[in-house]
C-alpha cells in the first residue's frame, strides 16, 4: 500500500506544476461561464439518444457540469495516454522499478494519481459552478442536484482506466486516438444495442450485437436521469467497479509482459 | 515470505477475476433492463426511430421489422385461433404467394376455425388457376360450424369475394338463401337479407323474397352488435 502511494504521490506533484496551475484556472474559467446553463435535454423526436438520457424523472443533469465532464474526460484521456509511454520513454520508469516495487503496483499508484489529478480538475469547475450559481442567482442547487453531477464522476474511473490499459500498449499519441476512437465506437455501440432491445427477438441481428456491446462500456449509463438509489445506483457503482478492474487487469498483464527498455 | 505471498495471490486471482466479470456482466444487465424499462415507459416507439433512417432503406427495415414482430407475435400464440390468425398475417407480410399458400394449409388444417374464414373467403369459387377452390355447398358448411359474430363476417365477406368474381345472380341468390333458416341476432344482418330480397326479386322468387322481406323487417328491431357486445363485456370484467 505504501509503495502503491508512492508512485501515487509522484503522479499528483506534477499538481503543482505551472502547468496544471494553468489547467486549473482553464477549469474555473470554464466553470463560471458554465454556471447558468441550462438542464441537459434531448427531444423526444431525438429517438434512442432521449430514450437513454431522457429527463422525466429524478434529478437531471445540468449541462454546465456536463461541459466540465468532458473537459475533464479530455484531461483524462491526455494525463492517462501520456504519463506512462512518457515514464518509459524518459526511463523514470526503470529508476522507480529498481526499488522494492512491483510494476503492478507501479500501474495502480499512477492510475489513482491521474484520478485524481482529474477529480481535482472537475472539483474545481464544479465548485466554481456552483459559487458563480449562487452569486449570480441568489440560490445554491439543491444537496440532490448535486450528488446527481457528481456521479457522473463515476464514468471517470474506466475511462481513465481504460486509457492506461492502450497506453500500456502503445505510445501516447496513439494512446490517445486509439482511446478517443474507442469512447467514440462505445457511444455507438451502446445506442444501437439498446435500440436493437427494442426491435422483435425474432431479428437474428439481435444476439450478435449484444456479443458485440459486451465488449464496450456503455457510458450512456452514467448520464440518465434518474432516482438514483437502490439496487440502480448498486449496479452504476458495481459497473464503474468491474469495467475499471478489468481494464486494469489488462493493463497489468500487459505491463508485466512488455520490455520496458 | 515472498513467495508464499505471490502464491496466495495467484491462488485468489480466478476468484477476483470471476467476480469481477459477474459484477460486470450482472451490473449491465440491471442497467440495460433498466434503461429498456424507462424507455418503454416514455413510450419511444420503433417507428420513431425507424423514421430517421435513410429512404432507401427505411421501407425494407421496416418490413424487416414487421416481419420479424409477426414472428414474435407467432412464437407467443398459445390458442388456435391466435395461431391462425397470427400466422395468417406473417404470410401476408413475407408476399401475396406464401398468403395464398398458407390460405390453402389452414383450410386443411383448421376446418372448422372461426380464424379460418379468411382462408375460405379467399379461395371462394377461386379460378381454376388458384390453389385451391370453394364451392359454395363447401362454404356452407363451413358457415354451419361458426357462430356470431365471425358467421356474419363470414357471410358478408364471402358476399364481397362472390361480387368481385363477378357471380351470376342466382350464385349470390344460392350463397345467401341459407340465411333464411338463420334466427339473426344483430341489426347487421339486415343489409343481407335486403341484398337477398332484392336478388329473389329480380330472379321472380317470390317465396324466398317474402321470407328475406320479413327477416329484414325483424332486423330492424334488433341493436347493433356493439350495443349487445358492450354491456356483456362489461358484465364480464364485473365478474372477474
Amino acid at each position: 500500500m505504501l509503495k502503491i502511494s508512492g508512485v501515487f504521490e509522484i503522479t499528483v506533484k506534477k499538481m503543482k506544476e505551472p502547468a496544471f496551475a494553468m489547467l486549473l484556472v482553464i477549469a474555473v474559467l470554464i466553470g463560471a461561464s458554465v454556471s447558468e446553463m441550462e438542464q441537459l435535454s434531448f427531444r423526444q423526436d431525438s429517438g434512442v439518444l432521449f430514450g437513454l438520457i431522457s429527463l422525466e424523472q429524478g434529478q437531471p443533469l445540468l449541462t454546465g457540469f456536463v461541459v466540465i465532464f468532458l473537459m475533464t474526460a479530455i484531461v483524462a484521456i491526455f494525463s492517462g495516454a501520456t504519463d506512462i509511454p512518457k515514464d518509459i520513454e524518459s526511463r523514470m520508469i526503470m529508476l522507480v522499478l529498481t526499488k522494492p516495487i512491483t510494476r503492478i503496483e507501479y500501474l495502480i499508484g499512477k492510475y489513482f494519481g491521474i484520478v485524481a489529478v482529474c477529480i481535482c480538475f472537475f472539483l474545481s469547475g464544479a465548485i466554481t459552478a456552483t459559487l458563480v450559481h449562487w452569486a449570480r442567482a441568489g440560490e445554491i442547487y439543491q444537496v440532490q442536484m448535486l450528488a446527481r453531477q457528481f456521479f457522473m464522476l463515476l464514468a471517470l474511473f474506466p475511462l481513465v482506466a481504460l486509457t492506461i490499459m492502450f497506453s500500456t500498449f502503445l505510445a501516447d499519441i496513439g494512446a490517445m486516438v486509439v482511446t478517443a476512437a474507442y469512447v467514440f465506437f462505445s457511444m455507438l455501440i451502446s445506442a444501437v444495442s439498446i435500440f436493437v432491445d427494442m426491435l422483435p427477438k425474432s431479428l437474428e441481428v439481435v444476439s450478435l450485437v449484444h456479443v458485440i456491446a459486451y465488449f464496450f462500456p456503455n457510458f450512456f449509463y452514467f448520464f440518465n436521469s434518474c432516482k438514483f438509489s437502490g439496487i440502480v445506483l448498486l449496479a452504476l457503482i458495481a459497473y464503474s467497479f468491474s469495467m475499471t478492474a478489468i481494464f486494469l487487469l489488462v493493463a497489468s498483464f500487459q505491463m508485466n509482459r512488455r520490455d520496458m527498455i | 515470505m515472498n513467495c508464499q505471498m505471490q502464491s496466495g495471490r495467484m491462488k485468489a486471482a480466478p476468484f477476483i477475476l470471476g467476480a469481477v466479470f459477474l459484477a460486470y456482466f450482472a451490473s449491465n444487465a440491471i442497467l440495460r433492463q433498466f434503461v429498456l424499462y424507462r424507455a418503454g415507459a416514455q413510450s419511444i416507439s420503433l417507428s420513431t426511430i425507424l423514421e430517421k433512417l435513410p429512404a432507401g432503406i427505411r421501407d425494407e427495415v421496416r418490413q424487416r421489422v414487421l416481419i420479424a414482430e409477426l414472428k414474435d407475435r407467432l412464437l407467443a400464440a398459445s390458442t388456435e385461433g391466435e395461431k391462425i390468425s397470427a400466422s395468417i398475417a406473417l404470410a401476408g407480410a413475407i408476399s401475396d404467394k406464401a398468403l395464398q399458400e398458407k390460405y390453402a394449409e389452414i383450410i386443411d388444417k383448421y376446418p372448422s376455425a372461426p380464424e379460418s374464414a379468411p382462408a375460405f373467403i379467399n379461395f371462394l369459387m377461386a379460378p381454376n388457376t388458384a390453389l385451391k377452390s370453394i364451392s359454395i355447398p363447401r362454404y356452407h358448411e363451413y358457415l354451419k360450424k361458426i357462430h356470431d359474430p365471425d358467421l356474419f363476417y363470414a357471410f358478408d365477406g364471402g358476399l364481397n369475394t362472390l361480387k368481385s368474381r363477378k357471380a351470376a345472380n342466382k350464385e349470390l341468390a344460392a350463397y345467401l338463401l341459407p340465411l333464411l333458416e338463420l334466427k339473426p341476432g344483430y341489426r347487421e344482418y339486415q343489409r343481407l337479407y335486403v341484398e337477398l330480397s332484392e336478388l329473389a326479386f329480380q330472379e321472380a322468387n317470390q317465396d324466398v323474397e317474402l321470407k328475406a322481406r320479413k327477416l329484414e323487417e325483424a332486423c330492424g328491431k334488433l341493436s347493433f352488435y356493439d350495443k349487445i357486445l358492450g354491456p356483456q363485456q362489461a358484465a364480464k370484467k364485473t365478474k372477474k
